[in-house]
């Protein structure tokens, strides 16, 4: 139950963060594209990129000092799988335009039909790899 | 620089909130994902508070403002029919490492090594789609809304 509560509460804090970012850019908090865009020329997108991300990070700083037991790594991934898997989430999110927070939280939250329909896909594949990729680790497949 | 401020506050809270909520838990991730391995539910509350949070409040400010407080227009993202397909690899790509970009990237600060070696292989995988033929038109393609026509 209190993984419940604290599950709304951070939702909320994201919601938050994402309607800042919004009303005072005109910007989806959309994290995969952001950080595709740290690195370009354009000094303008720049601007507001890297204090964004910088914050990010500034973020995962006060949780490493204050709550470092919200960090957690996914059970039995190896290096050589890590490596696959943030290849897959570098290259599909630029393809598919957004993560779980662009698509999942903003695009929805506009009633996007492409977030919506993006949403629905990653979850969905995600459901069932996780299941599969789980029962093999545990020798029931 | 009271736009950097607001972008950087904004970065903040968006990790505060990653931590709060058990995102930034791959376990947790993974047991949501996993739905014959004790499923763990909770993180369906995340979208429920971020999505409700963001769509209330974006809809008041539409009504009060019609514009962004510190910049002219609204900016709204692409618009390609690549999305199933990306999201199908991302979809993937989520289940096998735990991570989504917001918590690797704020996981960077918790000292595991399995974050630094995530966002690698993810800029990797970003750098890959970008020098791929024909990326320009899947990522540069502005598509007008709702809130673009309300300014």
């Amino acid at each position: 139950m209190a993984d419940i509560v604290w599950a709304c509460v951070g939702g909320v804090m994201i919601g938050l963060a994402a309607t800042g970012l919004w009303w005072t850019h005109g910007r989806q908090a959309g994290i995969s594209g952001i950080l595709a865009g740290l690195f370009t020329p354009d000094r303008a997108e720049r601007a507001w990129r890297v204090p964004f991300v910088l914050g990010l990070l500034a973020g995962g700083v006060v949780l490493a000092l204050t709550a470092p037991g919200v960090f957690g790594v996914a059970p039995d991934r190896g290096a050589p799988l890590l490596v696959v898997s943030g290849l897959l989430v570098g290259y599909g999110t630029r393809l598919g335009g957004g993560c779980t927070s662009g698509h999942g939280i903003c695009g929805i939250a506009r009633v996007s039909p492409r977030s919506l329909a993006a949403t629905g896909t990653f979850v969905a594949v995600g459901v069932v790899v996780a299941t599969v990729v789980g029962q093999v680790l545990r020798g029931g497949a | 620089m009271i736009r950097a401020l607001a972008a950087f506050a904004a970065g903040v809270l968006f990790a505060l909130g990653l931590g709060v909520s058990g995102m930034t838990d791959g376990a947790a991730v993974v047991g949501f994902l996993d739905v014959l391995g004790g499923w763990q539910p909770a993180l369906v509350f995340v979208m429920v508070g971020g999505i409700g949070t963001h769509a209330v409040a974006r809809a008041a400010m539409l009504r009060r403002a019609g514009r962004p407080a510190l910049t002219a227009a609204w900016t709204w993202g692409e618009v390609d029919l690549r999305t199933i397909a990306g999201a199908a690899l991302f979809g993937v790509g989520w289940a096998l490492g735990g991570y989504c970009p917001g918590p690797a990237v704020v996981g960077l600060a918790s000292g595991a090594w399995e974050p630094v070696l995530f966002v690698a292989s993810m800029a990797a995988g970003m750098g890959l789609h970008a020098l791929a033929p024909a990326s320009e038109a899947a990522t540069s393609c502005a598509a007008p809304d709702d809130a673009l026509r309300a300014t």
